[in-house]
């Protein structure tokens, strides 16, 4: 709650400073701040320079379009048409299927990573919510992610296991019948065995 | 591959299921291995139970089962 407060007074700060400079801007005999004052505080917070956000694997046609609201916007960044997929790549919340060196698509592969290397094994939905709940905290203590991280490895995978589909080494798996069931049999047995194994350390210790 | 103790067990385990997923091995194969690795649960558990008592009493004596009686 503390933390709350003082960010919210830090948010007031930046504001109040950033009013006051543009009061002195305008006040001043430079010719350019003037201009920029005038030209550019009108849209500020309406559109932004770079494309961003999405989830994984998804990139869409409206994110590679120059979309600002005037040919004329002082802010338009001169740039090459390859250059917008660089852009999208490194700043987009979007993982881009393991392409992006964001910070979402990076912590992304992570725990695909350790999902695959730890055998991890889901056949229902409250598992897997558990799970990606642990991971998503662990990485978000550790890097900046966005809300779409979350969305993309709890409900994004999460709503698929239901019924007959399950994640089973390391990817995600549309079984039959007679599979799933000596499948979740087999994995009960592991995960018992593991817990006999604990036993059976805590003993020895 | 040698089954010698139960962390062997699970990954042979983990083998199986990855292999049962990928339609390799068969779902009569599955079902055997399953209940075969059910009942090799049953036994350790049993041994582990076991060593935990005789662990909290010293003078445990147990008598084998006697078929006669």
């Amino acid at each position: 709650m503390a933390r709350l407060v003082l960010e919210r007074l830090e948010k007031d700060k930046r504001e109040q400073l950033c009013k006051q400079r543009e009061q002195d801007a305008l006040k001043s005999d430079d010719g350019l701040a003037r201009w920029l004052m005038r030209e550019v505080v009108p849209y500020k917070g309406t559109m932004c320079i770079t494309r961003a956000s999405t989830y994984n694997n998804s990139v869409y046609t409206y994110q590679e379009m120059c979309r600002f609201g005037r040919l004329s916007d002082p802010r338009r960044p001169v740039v090459m048409r390859g250059a917008i997929h660089c852009m999208i790549v490194r700043h987009g919340n979007a993982g881009w299927g393991g392409y992006s060196t964001s910070a979402n698509g990076y912590a992304y592969e992570v725990c695909k990573r350790y999902l695959r290397k730890t055998k991890f094994a889901c056949f229902d939905r409250e598992t897997w919510h558990d799970m990606s709940m642990k991971l998503g905290r662990a990485m978000a203590d550790r890097y900046a992610l966005s809300y779409h991280f979350r969305n993309d490895l709890d409900g994004g995978i999460g709503e698929m296991i239901r019924g007959r589909a399950a994640w089973v080494g390391g990817r995600y798996r549309f079984l039959t019948d007679h599979q799933f069931k000596y499948l979740r049999k087999l994995h009960q047995t592991v995960l018992k065995l593991k817990h006999i194994d604990k036993q059976m350390e805590e003993i020895n210790d | 591959m040698a089954l010698k103790s139960t962390k062997d067990l699970r990954i042979f385990l983990v083998k199986q299921m990855e292999g049962v997923a990928d339609g390799t091995i068969d779902t009569d194969r599955a079902k055997g291995v399953a209940n075969l690795s059910q009942q090799l649960y049953n036994c350790v558990n049993l041994e582990l139970k076991f060593a935990k008592a005789k662990a909290a009493d010293v003078d445990l004596k147990i008598d084998p089962v006697n078929f006669d009686d």
